[in-house]
């Protein structure tokens, strides 16, 4: 992989692997940082294997994904990295979700959702993956996670109402 | 929907001197990778084009690229200036090629403090501040690694520094009376 490839794959992900990230951590923008910089680390440590997948985010994801469970590994806590979404209290004490005005309902509402409905939206609103990335990064055809994106946002809707 | 998301999105960005200092840390990391996985002949081509040309040259190949008694009014300078033109092909990146210039400006530094005849020490000085300018222009090109920028910038000054002294002492000389040679009285 030549720099100018890897500098786009920086570019395209690094707001998307530290917003996954962020929302798992409490909030903590310095944890994020930490561990975005140790998944990027590691991307290039593997960008040999990165340069022949065909969707390198899913790859970014799946690093990021291991490096969160290895962070609550270290910290003795056992938990699904899905599960923690949302719900973790920052270091200040505060919830996220009361940084953002109306931020908390959205979440809770989120909260709802089942596991795999709830990260296709996340993936797409939250992250700003397309629908082929979604379907890489979640194993599944592009087709059937359009199909739930749209059922899981009329639940959403409705949750949220 | 759509905006709550959107606003939600937004607040969780990371900042702008954090994506900069990542890329850098990525970029010194792609940098180290690269000089030490460069392919065998880019990482042996400038010591076998050296002695290659050394050999086709002989000794006097070998004097005139070392030497700092080879200057403009030597029949070697364009030997001498020949090699250099060689090497200078095998520098690729903006440091590399810096550092090259540095190198340079100092040899044609040594070339200058042994000259004697102005009109020829007026063309190493160009020659000096033609690299010092070359090498200013690759450090300019170094953006998004400070602390080796810095670094040769300190070089740059440095080189410059030591030039302007030598400027200072060969004026302060002209402007010095000139001493009469005082003739040894033999002893009888």
């Amino acid at each position: 992989m030549h720099r100018s490839d890897f500098e786009q794959l920086y570019k395209d992900n690094l707001e998307r692997v530290y917003k996954f990230i962020y929302f798992r951590v409490g909030g903590s923008a310095e944890i994020a940082e930490d561990l975005t910089s140790e998944v990027f680390m590691k991307a290039l440590e593997h960008r040999k294997k990165i340069d022949k997948e065909r969707y390198p985010a899913a790859y970014l994801m799946a690093i990021a994904r291991n490096k969160l469970k290895n962070y609550y590994r270290d910290r003795k806590v056992e938990t699904d990295v899905d599960d923690i979404a949302h719900v973790l209290e920052g270091d200040d004490g505060r919830r996220i979700l009361e940084k953002v005005s109306d931020g908390h309902v959205l979440l809770e509402a989120l909260g709802k959702l089942d596991k795999e409905a709830r990260r296709i939206l996340e993936l797409k609103h939250l992250e700003g993956f397309a629908f082929k990335e979604i379907a890489a990064i979640i194993g599944k055809k592009p087709g059937a996670v359009r199909v739930q994106a749209h059922r899981a946002m009329q639940e959403l809707k409705k949750l949220y109402e | 929907m759509n905006k709550r998301f959107d606003n939600l999105s937004t607040s969780a960005v990371p900042s702008d001197a954090f994506k900069e200092r990542l890329w850098q840390r990525l970029d010194a990391e792609l940098e180290a990778a690269h000089i030490h996985k460069r392919p065998w002949h880019q990482r042996f081509a400038v010591p076998v084009a050296a002695v290659a040309i050394v050999g086709l040259l002989g000794g006097s190949g070998t004097y005139a690229y070392a030497s700092p008694n080879v200057a403009p009014d030597s029949s070697l300078y364009q030997v001498k200036t020949s090699i250099e033109w060689v090497e200078e092909r095998f520098h690729r990146s903006p440091e590399s090629l810096a550092t090259f210039h540095h190198r340079m400006a100092e040899r044609r530094h040594a070339e200058y403090e042994r000259l004697d005849r102005a009109e020829v020490r007026d063309e190493v000085f160009q020659r000096l501040q033609h690299h010092l300018e070359l090498s200013d222009e690759q450090i300019e090109a170094l953006q998004e690694r400070p602390e080796i920028k810095e670094r040769l910038q300190e070089r740059s000054r440095m080189i410059r520094q030591r030039h302007q002294e030598r400027l200072e002492r060969q004026e302060q000389r002209r402007e010095a009376p000139a001493r009469v040679p005082v003739r040894k009285r033999t002893q009888r």
